[in-house]
């Protein structure tokens, strides 16, 4: 128990100390504090294991937690408003050493075939040896994201971390309750916002993967989680909201350390993590230099995890993956993209990219047939409907997600539902990218996949309904992020230069 | 607006209703690994991995024996075999990187090389030599193999002390992983190879439908003859 709490703790407590550093208070902060410190520890990771420095973990977990204590001291030695109530630190120290010890207890560690996998990298870490020993497939296919996770568990001599699943999936939900609070917090009654809320949480709690994906030793909760809070946080920052709780110098912190962190955690999560960024690369609301940390962030994570991924390819005389030469030039790209984004894209891209996404499809069928997208279509029909273990989870999410697109008239919300309505073309072209069409049963990778957008889509569908109950449009106070935080105030664009912000 | 309110608020009540009433029987289907919230046997990966995963099984239980019986070996993967047949240790990559990997980890060896084609795969006496060495009467840890992987066996030097060794060597890991000797083993590291041993498992083809014409075998190099341990 005791290394695994000493790991957790180390992670959450940098978090944490990082997201109050930069002005996140309130309830939130434990759940936003484990985005923060996850996503510092994966990318602290992927920087040991991409450079000659040691991968031990117990590196990767002093980091995760110095490098924002540093932070965090240095603010309140300049008088900086960042204290931490000892009490609350207490009682969450406490709750997390009950959960440990209880999950722990339980065995609750639910697995398949490629959990193994995950793990055995994770082992390879922890050992020293991931670049001279890993395999290409568990390069490629794996990736580092969950191995890294888990890597502390070796300093206790165990393969995996009991409760850090369960851990993402708490905040996933506090998350999810929190952002609907504050991107609406302005547009619907309290009472409206607070059942919705309530009822968006109910929701994925009683969905039956959501809660087996607490405890499910694979990276699907962790990309979902990263994906809320990327395009969860554009939302607010292109609203023009500025919580009490979470400033934006904090809301742009998180987005930034979630990016790399969502980069390693799948083969396909840079395309997703450009899909959950474009809305806010469009948005006028958002300053042109939170567009382009963004994007640098993502071209500059991307371009150094895929280089690694062909140099280890070349260095042992291995073909480069299609796969693998698409990421580093998409990386490239957008490496080469970061000065466009002095202006805010237009609108239309995002219509662009949607409808770009459907005909890349349509063109491998009529490139390689339609025999791949049939048989994944079938099979996912079947798995939508018994063979995933979804029940009729995902079908109903689907019907909600489907009603709200043919009755809802909130614009802002474009925010939300861009990544969840293009997951269903990306979803297909991968299909067609990796050669094999998609299967009946539990462990087809589309059926777990679903996973990825099952939270954004909650948070669309209850924001949607919250705003519906308005009594008028939504109207936001357009607050200004404060010049003194994120420099000179760019004019405010609606309309036809960017995604409108109310 | 209210109407609105309690309209939206029912759907979304319905869809936890349906969600709730729906939960256990998700459960049941799932089976037991894949269900939600029940309680697993044990934490241990490699427990898992061998009771619960037949799959896993196939494709690990050679290497959790060795983890048991030898930790911290050197592993000496020899890609030729007797009959010059097409093997996984025949230098293609993909099999090449896995098994590694199945060694250092699950396998805890300290070391994994492979033979290039120089001395043992190029030495005419080689392939007579190893199908010379009769391991059965060495056979400490051995497994049926299935689907995803061959049989398999251990064969060690008599001095090497097993720890509690099973009369069945199929019951090895079983054994081991009750007594958690493959992550404390008090076993010694030692150095073995790794080779296609053409000698099906009697009956195995009867049993699970999967037929596999050899068995991975780990031998103990000082099992080998002096002439072909010193081109090792």
């Amino acid at each position: 128990v005791i290394p695994e709490l000493l790991s957790v703790v180390a992670v959450l407590a940098g978090g944490c100390l990082a997201a109050r550093a930069a002005g996140i208070r309130g309830w939130v902060l434990p759940a936003l504090g484990l985005v923060a410190g996850v996503s510092l520890q994966l990318a602290v990771g992927l920087l040991q294991v991409v450079t000659p420095l040691p991968t031990s973990p117990a590196l990767t977990l002093a980091v995760t937690f110095a490098a924002p204590a540093a932070w965090w001291a240095l603010r309140w030695r300049r008088g900086d408003d960042v204290r931490i109530s000892v009490p609350h630190a207490a009682g969450l120290l406490a709750v997390l050493a009950v959960v440990v010890a209880v999950l722990r207890a339980a065995n609750l560690a639910k697995w398949h075939t490629d959990s193994f996998m995950y793990l055995m990298a994770g082992e390879l870490i922890a050992d020293g040896r991931y670049a001279s020993d890993v395999s290409t497939y568990l390069l490629t296919a794996r990736t580092l994201g969950v191995p890294l996770l888990h890597a502390p568990a070796h300093l206790g001599g165990d393969y995996f971390l009991t409760s850090i699943h369960a851990l993402l999936a708490a905040a996933t939900l506090a998350i999810v309750i929190w952002l609907l609070r504050r991107g609406l917090a302005y547009a619907a009654a309290p009472a409206a916002l607070t059942t919705f809320a309530v009822l968006g949480g109910v929701l994925l709690l009683t969905n039956n993967r959501f809660v087996f994906s607490a405890f499910y030793l694979n990276g699907h909760l962790l990309v979902a989680l990263l994906l809320l809070v990327i395009a969860g946080n554009g939302w607010l920052l292109a609203r023009g909201v500025v919580p009490a709780d979470a400033p934006p110098r904090a809301l742009i912190m998180l987005q930034a350390v979630a990016i790399p962190a969502l980069v390693i955690s799948r083969p396909e999560a840079a395309m997703l993590a450009v899909l959950a960024l474009l809305p806010t690369w469009l948005a006028g609301q958002v300053r042109a230099r939170h567009r382009m940390v963004t994007v640098a962030t993502l071209g500059a994570a991307n371009t150094v995890w895929q280089g690694f991924v062909a140099w280890i390819h070349l260095a042992r005389d291995a073909p480069l993956p299609l796969t693998t030469i698409g990421s580093l030039a998409l990386g490239v790209l957008l490496l080469a993209a970061i000065p466009l984004l002095r202006r805010p894209l237009r609108v239309w891209l995002l219509w662009a990219a949607e409808g770009g996404l459907w005909l890349a499809l349509l063109g491998f069928v009529a490139a390689r047939g339609p025999a791949n997208l049939l048989e994944s279509a079938g099979a996912t029909a079947v798995n939508v409907l018994y063979a995933g273990r979804w029940g009729l989870s995902v079908l109903i999410l689907i019907l909600l997600v489907l009603g709200v697109l043919l009755l809802s008239r909130v614009p802002h919300l474009t925010y939300l539902r861009f990544p969840v309505t293009t997951f269903v073309p990306l979803g297909f072209l991968l299909a067609y990218l990796r050669d094999i069409p998609y299967r009946i049963g539990f462990g087809d990778s589309l059926s777990r996949m679903f996973m990825h957008v099952v939270p954004l889509a909650v948070l669309y569908v209850i924001a949607a309904m919250a705003a519906a109950v308005a009594a008028r449009a939504p109207a936001v106070p357009q607050q200004r992020v404060p010049p003194a935080v994120e420099g000179a105030a760019e004019p405010a664009r609606t309309g036809s230069a960017g995604v409108p912000v109310t | 607006v209210r109407r609105r309110f309690l309209l939206l608020g029912a759907v979304l009540v319905a869809a936890i209703a349906v969600n709730a009433v729906q939960f256990p029987a998700v459960e049941a289907a799932a089976g037991h690994g894949r269900d939600a919230v029940a309680p697993g046997e044990t934490a241990d990966l490699a427990a898992i991995a061998y009771r619960e995963c037949d799959w896993c099984r196939d494709r690990y239980a050679l290497h959790i024996a060795l983890a048991a019986v030898a930790p911290g070996s050197r592993v000496i993967v020899a890609p030729s075999d007797p009959y010059l047949l097409p093997s996984p240790y025949d230098r293609a990559e993909d099999a090449a990187e896995e098994i590694t990997v199945r060694l250092l980890t699950f396998g805890g060896a300290r070391e994994v090389d492979w033979l290039d084609g120089d001395g043992w795969a190029r030495d005419p006496e080689a392939p007579r030599l190893v199908a010379g060495v009769d391991p059965v009467p060495f056979i400490t840890a051995s497994g049926p193999g299935g689907q995803k992987g061959a049989p398999w066996a251990i064969a060690v030097d008599p001095d090497r002390r097993v720890p509690d060794l099973p009369a069945n060597p199929d019951h090895f890991v079983g054994h081991a992983l009750a007594h958690g000797e493959h992550v404390d083993s008090t076993g010694q590291a030692g150095e073995f190879v790794l080779v296609r041993w053409y000698s099906p498992r009697y009956g195995y083809c009867y049993a699970t439908g999967f037929c596999y014409s050899y068995q991975d075998l780990l031998l103990e190099t000082s099992l080998l003859p002096a002439h072909l341990r010193g081109s090792l």
